[in-house]
């Protein structure tokens, strides 16, 4: 087994770590699909409001993708479909008659049934990480048993507790698409009785957890059309039961932290459970985040959390102005700097908040992005050669191997404030939109 | 209360069409006072406590030590100090300190405003650091009227013109300290040394004593402690060396180019101690690696100057060959060119106006490892 060593990157100390415990939600009495909230996203109908629907059955596509359908998690009626701004599709809300009955699915191995059960949708490609188009060809498959960033799902403790198809999950993609299955473990993860994989080792140093990194190290993507796929374990486990057991995997196990929540831990609910239903009491000034604090994205908690996420933060808001903040020695500032006192403590009595710490600033290269990013990438000048909208020196930089939740610590080490994964997804849609 | 003052003063600025244009300056002395509470927009939703204001303080930290030993030092060098005492030394220093940071402040943050204010962006922390090295670089006898104009050269032509903060070519303190230099050289080097001269009697700083063959008076030690005549802040080694290391231990300061300037001045410095054992001329040619270190403004510029993260090379390795480049150009110019016995500011500048293409060629290496790397 190949094994890496990350040394740049850090694991942010942040209140509210997921306990291990786990528990069950109720049967909601809506969910909801949000696809203005998928990336890039245009979003086709195929289904009107107050159309009765079972679970598995095809809610909606991406025009540009369009055999790759999402599904319905819940049997019921749609209720309520709300269009924004030039007829883009917000939400789809569906009254949950809590029967779940199924539409009848084969659960033949083809790319055929991949597709038409909408587990399709699981799957990612990087570059861009988006859905890869239903035609196309992966080179290799990536899957991450040790998510690093905050708040990150727990793999070996979840499936000490849940039924593991992983063998069945993999099965299938070696059935369906031929090619190699990358798993990446590190000393700690029980996952290495997998047949049919190549095992990769990597210390867990976030972001040495995010598949961009380890694709970066173990077979650097190219250009535009070197794609490898990904999932999550957690998804990769629902395919293989949905091929063993014939049953559409209607839930997910989510974890939930932060520093709002009263009880952080492990929530199994369907997929399209808004958060108010996973969640009751809220205190005041929090903030909701689809996936983690790094490179989630706020929400409201009337919402489901995001389709491709399976974590929940909860943060506190922070609007208080210190005197003379600059000036004074900082026993709890949170900082990777050696320029706050309270890195003699490990900032273990540091508190993390929603504030930016600073005003943004032009960028002043002072080493800092560098110093969290285990990749080799010249961070600075592909910044910059995305601001200058320099698609060819873009791509000599590495932009293809490049994701934005990768460059998250990146932001947030920055004196400047720059936002330097924001900016990197910029670079990627652009590139997107021009090819 | 002042939070309040602070706050009603911002919404009339704002409320005023007029009066909005001088938000900037407003802001500059709000956030100065008080953290911001700007929130994060988008993800990360958490950030790190760093920003400009606490690295550029950092650096103001690390210059205090040469700062306060300077003010001694100035009444220590003075004939008209009779009583040496530390006490009536520093007083005497503050009496001809004080006045040159308060011009420099005073016009720097002028300049800063206005283009802050016509070029509607926030005032950048940036001029802290550059009005605070400017004075520690020139010797207490200039005159306040070119200190002013060096200020305005070093503000307007060294860095605003190129956009402010973080776009600027070179140095901006350097750039203003080159601009007195050659302005007005005889004020600045030559024969007149850098001491407050009271009745017209001077004293020679080590490298003018060397540079002129006049019989060397100074002991090593007075010049690493900096017990020598020179520009306020560089005299004291030893003050530097205190500041490079919280530069260092901050990692503000690049280690790799104060690394790469010293191996570059030792390694130059050694040759050309060879040339001068079989040539025999020059005083300057036989001065050591560590002489070098303590005279003149090396270890000032090495520390304080060359570490510049904009005006620097912008990669690691070009970190290193832009040490490099610096050390063995102020060498050169100490020991080879006649005119300066200084080198250490022309050095930097040189090496400043280098950095982009030693990153322009690191960069274009970069490329093609990864060319290679995707054959593989």
């Amino acid at each position: 087994m190949k094994s890496y060593i990350i040394k740049k990157g850090h694991n942010i100390k942040i209140k509210g770590v997921p306990t291990l415990n786990i528990y069950n939600t109720n049967d909601p009495e809506y969910v909801s699909f949000h696809p203005a909230r998928l990336k890039s996203f245009k979003t086709k109908l195929l289904i009107k409001e107050n159309e009765n629907v079972k679970v598995g059955t095809p809610l909606f596509f991406d025009k540009n993708n369009k055999d790759a359908i999402y599904t319905s998690s819940v049997s019921g009626k749609i209720s309520k479909i709300v269009f924004g701004e030039r007829r883009i599709v917000e939400s789809i809300t569906i009254k949950n008659d809590t029967k779940y009955s199924a539409l009848d699915l084969n659960n033949d191995i083809s790319k055929d049934t991949l597709l038409k059960s909408g587990l399709w949708t699981l799957i990612r490609q990087k570059p861009f990480s988006k859905v890869p188009n239903s035609t196309s060809i992966p080179k290799s498959f990536f899957i991450s048993t040790i998510p690093t960033e905050p708040f990150a799902i727990d793999y070996k403790f979840l499936f000490k507790n849940i039924e593991n198809y992983l063998q069945d999950g993999v099965d299938v993609l070696k059935e369906v698409f031929n090619c190699d299955i990358n798993i990446i473990v590190s000393d700690e993860t029980s996952f290495t009785d997998l047949r049919g994989v190549n095992y990769y080792k990597f210390n867990k140093l976030h972001p040495a957890g995010n598949t961009g990194v380890q694709i970066h190290h173990i077979d650097p993507i190219k250009d535009a059309n070197d794609t490898r796929w990904y999932l999550s374990l957690q998804d990769l486990n629902r395919i293989g039961q949905y091929f063993n057991k014939k049953i559409y995997p209607n839930y997910k196990y989510y974890s939930v932290g932060g520093n709002a929540v009263d009880n952080p831990g492990y929530y199994k609910a369907i997929i399209g459970t808004p958060i108010n239903s996973i969640l009751h009491s809220f205190k005041d000034n929090i903030r909701f985040i689809s996936g983690d604090v790094l490179n989630g994205k706020e929400i409201n908690n009337k919402f489901s959390i995001d389709y491709y996420d399976d974590v929940l933060s909860v943060i506190n808001t922070y609007h208080k102005r210190d005197f003379l903040g600059w000036l004074m020695p900082g026993l709890k500032k949170y900082s990777l700097t050696n320029t706050f006192l309270s890195k003699l403590f490990s900032n273990n009595k540091s508190t993390l908040n929603t504030n930016l710490n600073g005003s943004i600033r032009t960028i002043i290269p002072m080493g800092n992005w560098d110093a969290v990013l285990p990749m080799n990438i010249y961070s600075e000048f592909l910044v910059k050669s995305i601001l200058s909208k320099d698609i060819d020196m873009m791509e000599k930089l590495g932009i293809y191997e490049s994701s934005p939740e990768d460059f998250a610590l990146c932001s947030f080490v920055c004196q400047s404030k720059v936002e330097v994964s924001a900016i990197i997804q910029d670079g990627l849609d652009l590139i997107e939109k021009e090819i | 209360m002042l939070r309040k003052l602070l706050d009603n003063i911002e919404k009339k600025i704002l409320s005023n069409e007029k009066l909005k244009m001088l938000h900037p300056l407003h802001d500059a002395l709000d956030t100065f006072l008080y953290s911001t509470n700007t929130q994060t927009k988008n993800a990360p939703y958490i950030r790190d406590s760093i920003d400009l204001k606490r690295t550029m303080m950092i650096v103001v930290l690390s210059l205090l030590p040469a700062f306060f030993f300077g003010i001694y030092n100035v009444g220590l060098q003075s004939p008209e100090v009779i009583n040496k005492s530390i006490l009536d030394c520093f007083i005497f220093g503050l009496y001809k300190v004080l006045p040159m940071y308060l011009v420099v402040f005073a016009v720097g943050g002028i300049c800063e405003g206005l283009f802050a204010v016509f070029r509607r962006h926030e005032i950048n922390e940036g001029f802290l650091v550059t009005g605070f090295l400017i004075p520690l670089t020139m010797p207490p006898t200039v005159p306040l009227w070119m200190l002013a104009l060096a200020t305005i050269f070093g503000v307007v032509i060294g860095k605003e013109i190129f956009g402010g903060t973080g776009y600027n070519i070179f140095n901006p303190a350097l750039t203003a300290r080159a601009f007195l230099f050659f302005a007005y050289p005889s004020k600045m080097s030559g024969n007149i040394p850098w001491v407050y001269p009271p009745d017209g009697t001077t004293k020679a700083t080590p490298l003018l004593e060397k540079s002129s063959n006049i019989p060397f008076s100074y002991s090593f030690e007075d010049m690493f402690y900096g017990f020598i005549p020179g520009s306020i802040g560089e005299t004291s080694t030893l003050a530097i060396l205190i500041g490079a290391l919280i530069l260092l231990v901050t990692k503000i300061g690049s280690w790799r180019i104060m690394l790469g300037t010293t191996i570059g001045m030792t390694i130059t410095s050694l040759l050309l101690n060879q040339i001068g054992e079989i040539d025999g001329t020059g005083a300057m040619l036989d001065i050591t690696p560590v002489y070098h270190f303590v005279m003149g403004g090396f270890a000032f510029g090495m520390v304080f100057m060359a570490t510049d993260p904009v005006s620097s090379s912008q990669t690691n390795k070009g970190r290193w060959i832009y040490g490099l480049l610096i050390g063995f150009m102020a060498v050169v110019i100490r020991c080879i060119n006649p005119a300066y016995p200084e080198g250490m500011m022309l050095a930097i500048l040189f090496a400043n106006a280098f950095a982009p293409l030693i990153d322009y060629n690191i960069l274009e290496n970069h490329i093609k490892q990864r060319q290679l790397k995707y054959e593989k």
